[in-house]
């Protein structure tokens, strides 16, 4: 199987690797996956108070396919709204790194890596306005 | 929930490596317990046993050289005492080596506790 050029270059050139202080109330930690299956992505956004989001950090355990989305994903939302990288899907993910259809997997993990952020983060401002 | 032991976290003993894998080991014992692969519970990552309490739980970095069962240097606990892993042998354990419940992380770190 050949991966495309935008694939291997988010694999060998990942962007925004690393992690952030979960406990900061500011930050959104999404995990995602299965340990027993392979691939395991968790993501985290640094969301400022009129909701952009600032930073992203990634690490993921798996393929090259789920590195290049997890690593894709990360330049895709930073800068923007929380609630409009709420509405990235797989799609455009599999799409820009052309992922073959055994690899739709990997950019399903990174969408749900996203909500999932997202929602941890929504959930640390509900209870601090409590 | 999952915690990592103040002793392993600690800087000035602990090379940064072994924070590293620790902290790796806590993203996948988090995707674990909340896919139900792992039972509901509190674990804690740390070196090997010494006073128990979760500030305390495993040695530093240095009292953990030189041990017999320092190879498979860093582990995960389940706090209760419940044995809920499988060890290497098949035994089933309160802990068990990070390398040995996580076999990904064999593929970014060494496995002993020698660097």
């Amino acid at each position: 199987m050949r991966y495309s050029d935008k694939v291997n270059d988010h694999f060998n050139n990942p962007r925004n690797v690393g992690s952030m202080d979960r406990e900061d109330p500011s930050v959104g930690t999404g995990i995602v996956g299965a340990p027993a299956c392979g691939d395991v992505m968790q993501l985290q956004l640094k969301i400022n108070d009129q909701g952009i989001i600032e930073d992203a950090k990634f690490k993921t355990f798996g393929c090259g396919s789920a590195i290049a989305s997890s690593s894709l994903i990360t330049t895709m939302v930073k800068g923007r709204h929380f609630k409009d990288a709420e509405s990235l899907r797989n799609v455009d993910i599999a799409s820009e790194l052309e992922l073959p259809p055994h690899k739709i997997h990997c950019s399903v993990l990174a969408e749900d890596a996203i909500k999932e952020a997202i929602k941890n983060y929504k959930e640390k401002i509900a209870a601090n306005n409590r | 929930m999952i915690t990592i032991c103040k002793n392993l976290l600690n800087k000035k003993t602990t090379p940064a490596e072994h924070i590293a894998k620790a902290q790796d080991a806590l993203i996948l014992a988090e995707a674990s317990l909340r896919r139900g692969e792992l039972p509901p519970g509190d674990y804690i990552i740390s070196y090997h046993g010494k006073k128990k309490n979760a500030d305390n739980w495993g040695m530093t970095y240095p009292e953990s050289l030189g041990k017999l069962y320092g190879k498979n240097s860093i582990y995960i606990s389940r706090m209760d005492g419940q044995k809920v892993f499988e060890s290497a042998k098949g035994n089933k354990s309160k802990h068990v080596s990070i390398m040995t419940e996580f076999p990904t992380l064999k593929d970014h770190y060494t496995y002993g506790n020698t660097l």
